[in-house]
């Protein structure tokens, strides 16, 4: 794999947490907390694509929105380029804000159903002072929708009147209207139809090239993670639990819930039997605290130590990292 | 049994929705047969007509819209279109089943699973509570559910997406079903519990002999379970042949397309995806010719002209497509570019 | 190479086409004119807002000219359609006046409540926290407040005239419409549409008015519509009360009132303003049901 240690870290998390506050339905009883993630630190290089993968309720999308400042993060830091998001001065956290875009998982609901592809398009530039005129915006807002592959026609019509593969390139023509250097993906394509979706994946990797963009690429769909990203964070009950290049992951997954995920996606083909690490029930709560390795109840490979400390994660060799106690 | 008894045997279904805005053709000639404890796969991509299909199936389709044009459903010898509304209801329960794809809303939110399960077993069996309530316990422990007398005493909001599947599973199979339709069973679930899920299903057709028609948008999950598989392309059956088959000497242009546009993990290549390119047509425009051809590489006159009928190409192997009926037929991956634009 | 464009080009013609078709099909106006509710509801408040309108030029006589020969007489008395009221006034003429009045005080107080309310149920459903506490707190208090008291207070303290008449009812509309407005705050802002606004750097006021507001202002439409009707009732309770209009200024509250004094000598008084604010009240609702047929369909189901 390319040697990441030249490479100029653009986004660096540190130690991030976020806590929900479970406001209780009876009187009296204390709060409750969910731990949507716990202690996640990583960094994302300038021009990769980090992909992140994980299963319901693991804090794959409350860390992209952490990423993005929908949530404010309980503690830790996130610092893009070096300086802390959360500390930024007026100016500057909104530059910050422009540079760090987001794609949502739902076509159907991430645009204003009143308002045009123009309007929400132009509307981007304009909150950022970019471009002279109503008019010069309105033309930069055709140039985008046609880098995404829509033209003219497309430009005067309210979300309803699109298709899910439509629509999701309006929202990839309105985050690159204003020029972001890294766009956080939310399971971009989960909402879409394998043909529409192989298409969506293509335009991403275009503008990747032609931009020299940074793509942090959530899904659970690991055929797709694997074929877009360079690197993967592997996430269970809001802690990374493997973190390496995606070619080596899948060649030598190390952590025993890696290698159920890999070993639960359907064949791909009839004639392919693989041979199953099965996982006992289901993912457990993430509200209350948190004793031991969070796999532990369902890991084949569980120890004593599993129950009673949690496994930090630690370098195996050639960066490639894994919070289990078997690597030790 | 004879394992080779032909349990539902589809001809020629149409579904049409008449709307204010115009007929949408949802299913526009679907043909198929499904045999007894075998697995039929549907694959499509929304609005392909699949899940109409099968709700054509059960009769399960709005009375007020809806109305099934032409065709047949023989379900063991029975023409299902015959059957008065109380053999309809005998039917769904006894009969056949239905699985749906997401387990959380096909459970009232109001009672508890083991009250459903006692109603849903009285209703079609003649037997006491108790019986009943036992009979639930038995299902749910059929179906893995761990501590099955305290989960009956759960309200669906308590258990988790995997386990309100496992006792809808369970629910379908109290009856003894000779069919399970099972639309997108997996496509709510997390991939882990997915494996779960499927693995039950298989175990369970294996020791109760039942037939199941599958619905997915996942090949994979084709893969893994069906026998044979029928490929839907806006309301029309594409191509239908064994799994096995399929996969391996597919014949219409719109697999290809499909099997190709999906990234697969054991290659490392990162070369563009092959996609099929624009979107697919408005049902309501459809059934004049070839449903595929203004996205089809490899379109013709003739494909403007007439719908392609369903030919079966080779034993079992039904296609529809005007290219690959004559003596030339097409070589996947290479398109003709001379041919291609000719008029 | 040169066919395949063609008809990429009459695809996108015949695209554009239905496009515009859809368009029309589902535009709000002519889905109204397709809704029969609607329809008998915009019939009925146009003729009334016509009868207002055009007052001076149907009215057989002035409203306020009193003739005391004639008091109490019944329905057709020589050339007065609807017959005359105590002081021997034409009844038709003042309903026709009284048309004005009411409809001007409904949609008026309408108007004042919606602003406010909407406003207060803006701010209240977007912030949150302390803000939305103290505002609903605030309107909860008005709410247990009874209507007739509150305005009786306005009145009393500011006289009354129309424009104050407007702003009493106005004022008592303002809770619901804030109550409505910040239910509908409260799911849309949720909503994920609202997030990208956020994430592509939209400022807080900005997506409150821009895209908020618009995506409330259909459930608002219905419910003023609705509120329009009752606050007829609700001028016509004050003036029937003496606290509305000052006459002699005719109002249908104030023809009720003189006709609740000979109700049994001279029915048709009462009777007649009665109908009229039956009717336009009636209208007022139909229209609201349709509207919100059109632009809710999942009412409708």
């Amino acid at each position: 794999m390319k040697n990441t240690k030249n490479r100029k870290v653009i986004m660096k998390v540190e130690h991030l947490s976020k806590d929900f506050v479970i406001h209780s339905k009876k009187l009296m009883e204390p709060k409750k907390m969910l731990h949507a993630l716990s202690d996640v630190s990583f960094e994302i290089y300038e021009g990769e694509t980090l992909g992140i993968i994980g299963e319901s309720g693991c804090g794959k999308s409350t860390l992209g929105r952490c990423l993005v400042q929908l949530h404010r993060p309980t503690s830790g830091t996130i610092l893009y380029e070096d300086r802390d998001l959360w500390s930024l001065s007026g100016t500057e956290h909104k530059e910050a804000r422009k540079n760090i875009q987001m794609i949502f998982q739902d076509p159907y609901s991430s645009l204003d159903p009143r308002k045009t592809a123009s309007y929400s398009i132009a509307e981007a530039m304009k909150v950022h002072n970019l471009g002279e005129s109503a008019r010069e915006r309105h033309q930069r807002a055709l140039e985008a929708l046609q880098e995404v592959g829509l033209d003219v026609q497309h430009m005067e019509r309210y979300p309803h009147e699109f298709s899910g593969g439509q629509r999701q390139r309006v929202n990839i023509a309105r985050a690159l209207s204003i020029s972001p250097k890294v766009i956080v993906c939310d399971e971009p394509v989960s909402a879409l139809d394998v043909s529409i979706q192989a298409q969506v994946i293509n335009l991403f990797r275009k503008i990747q090239q032609e931009r020299k963009l940074t793509y942090v690429f959530i899904s659970h769909d690991l055929g797709i993670i694997k074929y877009i990203s360079d690197r993967i964070i592997i996430m269970y009950l809001g802690r990374i639990v493997e973190m390496y290049t995606a070619e080596g992951i899948y060649q030598n997954p190390l952590h025993p819930y890696t290698k159920a995920l890999l070993s639960a996606i359907p064949p791909e083909s009839p004639f392919e039997k693989r041979e199953r690490v099965t996982l006992e029930g289901d993912i457990p709560s993430p509200i209350g605290e948190q004793k031991g390795c969070p796999l532990a109840g369902r890991c084949p490979n569980c120890m004593e130590r599993c129950r009673q400390e949690i496994p930090q994660l630690k370098d195996q060799g050639d960066g490639h990292l894994t919070a289990c106690f078997l690597y030790e | 049994m004879n394992g080779n008894d032909v349990i539902l045997k589809v001809e020629g279904l149409k579904t049409y929705f008449y709307q204010a805005s115009g007929v949408t053709k949802a299913v526009d000639g679907v043909s198929f047969t499904l045999k007894q404890g075998s697995t039929m796969g549907i694959v499509g991509e929304s609005g392909s007509g699949k899940s109409v299909t099968s709700s054509s199936v059960m009769r399960l389709m709005p009375s007020k819209t809806a109305k099934i044009v032409e065709g047949s459903i023989t379900f063991d010898g029975v023409d299902l279109l015959k059957l008065s509304n109380k053999d309809l209801l005998k039917f769904r329960g006894d009969e056949c089943c239905m699985i749906f794809q997401n387990p959380m809303t096909s459970l009232d939110p109001v009672f508890k699973i083991g009250h459903q399960m006692v109603e849903m077993i009285r209703e079609h069996q003649n037997i006491s509570k108790k019986e009943a309530w036992d009979r639930a316990v038995e299902a749910l422990k059929l179906v893995g559910i761990p501590e099955a007398e305290k989960r009956m005493e759960a309200y669906p909001h308590e258990l988790s997406g995997g386990m309100c599947q496992r006792v809808i599973i369970a629910m379908a199979v109290c009856g003894h079903p000779k069919l399970i339709i099972a639309d997108e069973p997996t496509t709510a679930l997390d991939v882990t519990v997915q494996a779960q899920v499927l693995e039950l299903l298989k175990e369970l057709q294996d020791r109760l002999h039942t037939a199941i028609l599958l619905i997915t948008h996942n090949l994979g999950v084709v893969w893994q379970m069906c026998d044979t598989v029928m490929v839907m392309y806006a309301g029309n059956t594409v191509e239908y042949a064994d799994t096995k088959t399929l996969y391996q000497e597919p014949m219409h242009p719109y697999t290809w397309g499909l099997l190709d546009s999906m990234p697969k993990l054991s290659s490392s290549s990162k070369e563009a995806l092959t996609t099929i390119p624009g979107t697919p047509p408005d049902l309501r425009l459809t059934g004049r010719c070839c449903n595929f051809y203004n996205r089809c590489p490899y379109v013709k006159d003739i494909c403007r002209q007439s719908v392609p009928p369903l030919v079966e190409i080779k034993p079992g192997h039904f296609v529809a497509c005007h290219r690959q009926n004559g003596q030339n037929r097409l070589i996947r991956g290479e398109v003709n570019a001379h041919e291609e634009y000719e008029e | 190479m040169p066919e395949r464009k063609t008809q990429d080009v009459l695809g996108r013609e015949a695209n554009m086409a239905m496009l515009r078709q859809e368009r029309k099909a589902n535009n709000a106006w002519n889905k109204l004119k397709r809704n029969r509710t609607a329809v008998i509801g915009f019939f009925i408040v146009c003729v009334m807002v016509l009868l207002a309108v055009f007052a001076p030029v149907l009215a057989p006589y002035d409203p306020n000219a009193i003739n005391p020969i004639i008091p109490y007489k019944g329905i057709g008395f020589e050339g007065h359609l609807l017959g005359t009221d105590d002081l021997g006034r034409d009844i038709l003429s003042r309903i026709l006046y009284g048309a004005r009045v009411s409809l001007v005080v409904a949609v008026g107080a309408t108007i004042v409540g919606a602003t406010l309310g909407v406003l207060i149920g803006l701010l209240a459903g977007y912030f949150g926290g302390w803000l939305d506490v103290v505002f609903m707190r605030f309107m909860d208090g008005m709410f247990s407040f009874p209507f007739i008291l509150l305005a009786m207070i306005l009145i009393t303290v500011l006289g009354n005239g129309i424009w104050n008449v407007i702003l009493a009812i106005g004022i008592a509309n303002v809770p619901s419409f804030a109550r409505v407005t910040r239910g509908q705050v409260i799911i849309v802002k949720e909503e994920e549409y609202c997030n990208a606004c956020r994430v592509v750097g939209v400022s807080d006021l900005r997506l409150l008015f821009a895209h908020i507001l618009p995506n409330c202002v259909s459930q608002i439409i219905v419910y003023a519509t609705l509120r329009v009707a009752s606050a007829i009732i609700s001028e016509a309770s004050l003036s029937f009360l003496g606290l509305g209009i000052a006459l002699p200024t005719a109002s249908w509250g104030s023809i009720l009132r003189i006709g609740r004094d000979c109700l049994t000598t001279a029915p048709h008084v009462a009777g007649t303003a009665g109908l009229f604010i039956l009717i336009t009240v009636i209208g007022f609702n139909l229209l609201g049901d349709g509207i919100r047929d059109v632009l809710d369909p999942k009412m409708k189901q």
